[in-house]
């Protein structure tokens, strides 16, 4: 990371839940460039590794499944090793109940040896209200390194998305993961290529509302129905700076390559017209 | 890797399946394939169809003159066709070793699940080894191209799945059958009652510990972790007493697992 700021947000981002070991990601193709998730951590969990995904049922365009389950410290400290010993760099997912236990995975990690392959930290805020999503992200944002990239994971379904999101920029995220997950009960969701058009309906209300001052923008990121490059361009084209995959990868594991590329060629590059919001204006901002 | 786009240039019923073979274009990644491995089919979210099909490769030959085919045993209502574009991702996984020596194998399976099975005697075969196979199915339309097993091995003996754990002790017991080795695959239960009975003899067992007719197959290639399972072997050395198990990811570590790592005791 440069001393000026967080380095640009990366155009592909991997879903937690979906790759929960990447080394299976690694033996298919190049992840140069691709953070490799590495969580979700919460403080005081002992799990030393990732358990598998729970699917409770297939439908038309989506899976009814389990949250992934969290996991120590340790294991997201053994994972970034994996990943800094092949150049490669981790998002690290954190969850808590308290500020306190976010803010204490963040700074544990950040102490550790591992902890310079931290490209970016997401936090994950879906179903809190605002004032929690603040006082979430001030004191992730404390306990992080002060051009450390912090993601504010939001639920696109929220009503009160506009007010989480001014709430997640005003904490200190440099950008907002935009979720389309669809909450089917206590730790449950629903995830899949039918979920695009909840993202899609959340960029669109973030853009519309960055344009009416309503809150002061952030690159966002679509995480939420996005299984190729038809929708990854479509999610560009609401106002996406990035994509998250998840679910797709289990689908065909290969949409990560042709979707990177695809997110690559349709940003817009220097000299291009810039659209009306920030997200895809300054990739590289300081955080607020 | 990111697939190969093969074309299918036979369809050959056999019972609940169909015995597909498909040309693919590279023939490279095929040379070291083994029965044991996987091959995904990546699905197109647009048909609103979200998970891979995932199937055991059932065959793989490289030819000089006629390039590379592939085959797969698919289940007859999937309705292949020939001329069909199918997208491969595979070879996946680690498959069985062949005995480095031809000596007699016992070959244990239950209905669909015993695929792998159908090339490795083809395998044995050629390798000179004295191949049994002891399957069982619910249902006698279940059980696998028996004729490709019978051309192939010794004997082929079929079980119901109550009466299989009687007829395996009886095979492992007769000297006529008298195995060196036993390879099985099947539903994770019956592979954990092959790997005891094997292992209480002292014969080595490898089994491919992943049951594509089960629900815990997700993605295939080893991201979802929804097959995780308990294996008895923590993976530092040689197996003690009192040791803890650990969480194995069949399709990114095996499928196919050593049989001790099976069962709960080491075999005395
Ligand atoms: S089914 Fe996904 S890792 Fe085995």
């Amino acid at each position: 990371m440069s001393a000026r700021g967080p380095a640009p947000l990366p155009p592909v981002l991997l879903g937690v839940g979906a790759v929960s070991d990447p080394r299976a990601l690694a033996r298919l193709g190049d992840l140069s460039g691709i953070p490799v998730p590495v969580g979700p951590v919460e403080a005081g969990v002992r799990r030393a590794r990732a358990p598998g995904s729970v699917v409770h049922r297939v439908g038309v365009g989506g899976l009814d499944h389990d949250d992934a389950t969290a996991v120590s410290v340790d294991a997201a400290r053994e994972l970034l090793g994996w990943a800094a010993t092949r150049g490669l760099g981790g998002c690290l997912v954190v969850r808590g109940t308290t500020t306190g236990d976010l803010a204490a995975v963040v700074e544990q990690v950040h102490r550790s040896l591992e902890g310079d392959a931290v490209m970016a930290v997401e936090v994950d805020l879906r179903g809190a209200d605002d004032q929690t999503v603040l006082r979430c992200m001030s004191r992730v944002r404390e306990a992080a390194p002060r051009d450390q990239r912090l993601l504010a994971r939001v639920s696109a379904t929220d009503p009160a998305l506009v007010a989480c999101a001014r709430a997640a920029v005003a904490g200190g995220a440099s950008a907002v993961v935009v979720s389309g997950q669809v909450r089917l009960g206590p730790r449950r969701w629903w995830s899949g290529p039918s979920t695009a058009a909840v993202c899609l309906a959340g960029l669109r209300a973030l853009r519309v509302a960055a344009a009416e001052q309503r809150w002061p923008g952030a690159p966002l990121v679509a995480a939420g129905g996005v299984h190729g490059p038809a929708a990854a361009l479509d999610a560009l084209a609401e106002g996406a700076a990035s994509v998250q995959l998840g679910s797709a990868l289990w689908a065909d594991p290969s949409v990560l390559w042709t979707v990177r590329d695809a997110v690559a060629a349709g940003l817009p590059r220097a000299g291009d017209d810039v659209p009306p919001t920030q997200s895809r204006t300054d990739l590289a901002q300081e955080p607020s | 890797m990111v697939g190969t786009e093969a074309v299918v240039t036979s369809v050959r019923a056999a019972g609940a399946h169909d015995v597909v073979s498909l040309t693919v274009p590279d023939a490279s990644p095929w040379v070291h394939a083994r029965p044991g491995q996987l091959v995904a089919v990546p699905t197109d979210p647009a048909t609103g169809r979200v998970l891979p099909e995932v199937h055991w490769l059932a065959g793989a030959h490289v030819d000089p003159v006629h390039g590379a085919s592939v085959d797969l045993l698919l289940p007859v209502q999937r309705q292949t066709a020939t001329g069909e574009r199918v997208r491969l991702l595979g070879p996946l996984g680690r498959g069985f070793p062949a005995p480095s020596a031809p000596v007699p194998v016992l070959l244990v399976g239950h209905g669909g699940g015993a695929v792998p099975l159908r090339w490795l005697v083809e395998v044995l075969r050629d390798r000179g080894c004295p191949v049994h196979v002891l399957l069982s199915a619910s249902d006698p339309d279940l059980h696998l191209d028996l004729v490709h097993l019978r051309r192939h091995a010794r004997a082929v003996l079929l079980a119901l799945p109550e009466d299989l754990p009687a007829t395996l002790r009886r095979v492992l017991d007769d000297p006529a059958a008298d195995p060196a080795v036993v390879y099985a695959a099947g539903p994770v239960p019956l592979l954990r009652g092959v790997a005891e009975e094997a292992l209480r003899r002292g014969l080595p067992v490898r089994a491919a510990a992943l049951d594509l007719d089960g629900p815990a197959v997700v993605c295939g290639t080893g991201l979802c972790g929804a097959c995780d399972l308990l294996v008895h072997d923590d993976g530092r050395g040689p197996r003690q007493a009192g040791r803890a198990g650990r969480v194995l990811r069949p399709c990114l570590e095996g499928p196919v697992v050593p049989g001790e790592w099976l069962v709960e005791e080491p075999a005395r």
